[in-house]
């Protein structure tokens, strides 16, 4: 069930409708899991088993893991988790990988392996609640906390919808106590929540999907070598529809969990004006970044263990994080990039270069700006291409100056000028809040901005539903 | 959590939002209603939205219902633009018809392969096709169908989409403002950067669709302004394909529909002008399509060889206007009628 549907609307209306009304918390409480559970059935009926296997498994290991004693043991069943979600994982979305990989593999040593490739159905969201619930145990593990009594409330942690499918990653301490209180959302939530939902539907449904879907798809799904202008116009509509698609969905997830009463985090916060990688990553997808950062890189040991090993650290991460996003090299290759660019700049900021005083003039300020916003734009064409040829094609197309046609120059004015607001918006807010800018307008604009959204949405009803980019990984 | 994660849970702006709200809902009906007018002035209608999913749900329709058999009309743009389902159903009486005409898809041939290999289909395809269609073609665009269709209709999960395309469909088919002519992107694009001619068309909730060249001389305009060398082109092996492997595939799939009681019959709709010149140079019926047809042993209905399917203008030389469609889709059902008699 997409946000944008009709069917969405009329379950959110009775979901939010029961969840108004005063019977016992208890009662909500299931009605809220049946409901999420229905919403992710709604997709295919099939796995909700497997939502709900994984979801008993974890909340029993866990309590094992925080009931006993023995250290042995805890690793055991620890172990036990990582193998039943990361096995599950492994399964559905790398099956295919790992075996195509293998063949190949096998025929470059010069044995033929005739295998079919098995025709595994990807279960929607399951990147993401296994690293929710993994999470879990593994925060019950090292003792951060201890482990939830109620399966009722593990059971609408892990399946609560607006997070269910694409994040955000919640933690366990951040929503369970949540669930302990009655909730109920009182009119500033509600308002609010309703205003964070339509400006996610917008981002998503009108400037990810209709405004830049058709130009991406048109470059970078072509054969033929484009021009510079055509290439760049794939590549910066690119980056504007996946942040548009992917915050959006946050956006509207955090909206409707607000309308409901309850509390989601931030998952981005204006990432193309990051200064630096490491900025970057602390803007985008941040409920992912978090994760990688404390069940990965900081196990791994950081930055504590000398140099090299954190430049080792943080390119497994990125390798890593990169591979969660999709069963393809593609998606490593992308990884890997913005680990090397994380290493780069550890390695200069190492140097005392990052202290230079001229950083802080808005000139320098605004050049690092573009250009980190360059440098992730390079790194969104291996993200989108469907080959490496492909991509490295429009990547030469990219910073091939003598390319230049005026064939294209239409659309890449208008994809550049699409950018240029999406740019200027993320550096006005970039030390700021959506709440407080919001705020500050007067009460007509905001009226009118919102009224505006709402009738670009009317006018995306005729368009094709697409899915949020993030529901295939 | 670490605690540096924020929340908008704990920023929410202290705002009359109940005013903002109403004030937000009464612009948009405002803008809704303006633009609503301008679609009205530009004679736009009510049109449905085409996509994989609803082209998957008149998919799932072919089946029998009631013991009523379905013609199931598979083709391009011609067929999709020139033919009215209902009016052929209420003229056959003995069937419904259901519409899966994709305009500018090519190779629908694998739509009708689906449809014969489908052991549940026990209807008729009406196979609008020419001599340059059955050549190979690009697949991609007719396969993303087909696959779409396959993947998401063999489980549960397809329920609650049908549920939402009724939806949607309920609302197109109500105001021209949910309709794609009036998309954002078409509106922001065309009327910035392109200019767009205007013209008269829509796709009703059957699929079919329906053009007034009548009253879109400006589109007409750009339409016949646009090249037309590729209608006479014809690829070195275009003889060997026409006159041997295909006519074969065309007989083993109507004889995999007739096992099952249907069949499979070729519709040629009508063209005209220099569109009509140039197939003709290309592949003169008489040595290409009579040739063919012969050879598959399938029946078929060329426009060119019945009186009372030959009197039609196409205005942009293709498609009939949609003032024609009617008395053209009741004319072609009579002559349907016969040949289904007798299959």
């Amino acid at each position: 069930m997409l946000f944008n549907s009709f069917t969405f609307i009329i379950f959110f209306a009775v979901v939010w409708g029961v969840m108004r009304l005063n019977f016992a918390w208890r009662g909500r409480k299931f009605f809220l899991l049946y409901a999420s559970y229905l919403f992710y059935a709604a997709w295919n009926p099939p796995f909700v088993i497997l939502l709900w296997l994984s979801t008993v498994a974890d909340f029993y290991l866990a309590r094992w893991i925080g009931n006993t004693p023995s250290r042995g043991r805890k690793r055991f069943l620890i172990s036990f988790s990582l193998v039943i979600n990361l096995g599950l994982l492994c399964y559905f979305k790398y099956g295919g990988f790992i075996l195509e990989n293998f063949i190949g593999a096998m025929h470059g040593l010069g044995i033929t392996i005739q295998c079919a490739r098995p025709d595994i159905i990807l279960p929607a969201g399951i990147s993401f609640y296994t690293f929710l619930t993994l999470s879990y145990t593994l925060d019950v593990y090292w003792g951060r906390i201890k482990a939830w009594d109620s399966l009722l409330d593990y059971g609408v942690y892990v399946t609560f919808f607006p997070h269910l499918i694409a994040g955000p990653i919640i933690r366990a301490d951040y929503f369970l106590p949540q669930c302990a209180q009655p909730r109920k959302a009182n009119s500033a939530q509600l308002g609010w929540g309703l205003i964070l939902f339509i400006i996610g539907l917008f981002c998503k449904v009108v400037v990810a999907d209709d405004l830049m879907s058709g130009i991406v798809e048109q470059v970078y799904d072509a054969r033929a070598v484009p021009s510079m202008l055509y290439a760049w116009s794939g590549t910066l509509a690119f980056a504007v529809q996946i942040f548009c698609d992917f915050s959006g969905y946050s956006t509207c997830a955090i909206g409707a969990a607000m309308m409901l009463g309850f509390k989601l985090p931030d998952n981005f916060r204006y990432p193309y004006a990051a200064l630096g990688f490491s900025d970057f990553w602390k803007r985008w997808h941040i409920s992912l970044s978090t994760w990688l950062r404390d069940y990965l890189y900081i196990p791994l040991g950081g930055n504590r263990k000398g140099e090299y090993r954190t430049y080792a650290n943080l390119m497994i991460t990125m390798l890593l994080g990169g591979l969660w996003h999709g069963a393809s090299w593609m998606f490593v290759f992308w990884g890997g990039l913005h680990g090397l660019y994380l290493a780069a700049e550890k390695w200069i900021t190492g140097q005392g270069w990052s202290q230079w005083p001229g950083w802080r003039h808005p000139v320098a300020r605004g050049a690092l700006m573009l250009l980190t916003f360059f440098m992730v734009c390079l790194t969104w064409v291996f993200f989108r291409a469907r080959s490496m040829d492909r991509a490295w094609t429009l990547l030469h197309a990219m910073l091939d100056l003598r390319a230049v046609s005026l064939l294209y120059v239409r659309q890449f004015t208008f994809v550049g000028l699409v950018t240029v607001v999406v740019l200027a918006l993320h550096f006005y807010l970039r030390e700021r809040t959506l709440e407080d800018a919001w705020r500050k307008m007067p009460v007509w604009s905001q009226g009118l901005l919102l009224g505006l959204m709402l009738l670009g949405l009317t006018l995306t009803i005729s368009g094709e539903d697409h899915a949020f980019i993030y529901f295939q990984f | 959590m670490p605690s540096s994660i924020s929340s908008s849970n704990d920023r929410i702006p202290p705002l009359p939002y109940g005013r903002i709200l109403s004030m937000a809902l009464a612009c948009c009906l405002v803008f809704a209603g303006a633009l609503t007018w301008f679609e009205n002035v530009r004679k736009q209608l009510p049109s449905v939205g085409d996509s994989h999913l609803y082209w998957g749900l008149h998919r799932d329709k072919v089946y029998s219902e009631n013991g009523r058999k379905k013609v199931v009309i598979v083709g391009l743009s011609r067929s999709q633009s020139g033919l009215d389902p209902r009016i052929m159903a209420d003229s056959l009486q003995t069937h419904d018809v259901v519409m899966l005409s994709l305009g500018g898809v090519l190779s629908q041939q694998l739509v009708v392969k689906d449809l014969a290999e489908d052991p549940r289909f026990d209807g008729y395809v009406l196979f609008d096709t020419k001599e340059q269609w059955m050549l190979p073609q690009d697949t991609a665009a007719v396969a993303s169908y087909l696959k779409y269709y396959h993947q998401e209709f063999s489980h549960g999960g397809i329920f609650e989409k049908r549920i939402n395309a009724r939806l949607k469909v309920a609302l197109q088919e109500r105001s021209v403002l949910f309709s794609p002519v009036s998309r954002v992107y078409r509106l922001i694009w065309n009327k910035l950067f392109l200019g767009d001619p205007w013209a008269c068309s829509r796709m009703r909730a059957d699929r079919s669709r329906q053009i007034w060249f009548a009253d879109s001389q400006q589109y007409l305009a750009h339409v016949l302004a646009a090249p037309m060398d590729h209608y006479r082109s014809k690829p070195e092996d275009a003889d060997t394909l026409l006159f041997r492997e295909i006519p074969a595939e065309l007989n083993a799939l109507h004889r995999q529909l007739k096992a099952r009681g249907g069949g499979l019959i070729l519709l040629r709709m009508p063209s005209s002008g220099v569109i009509a010149q140039y197939e003709e140079e290309a592949y003169p019926k008489a040595r290409y399509w009579d040739a063919i047809v012969k050879q598959a042993q399938v029946p078929a209905i060329h426009f060119a060889d019945h009186a009372e399917l030959r009197g039609f203008n196409c205005p942009d030389y293709s498609h009939l206007d949609a003032t024609d469609i009617p008395e053209f889709t009741r004319r072609l059902s009579v002559v349907l009628a016969q040949v289904l008699g007798e299959l």
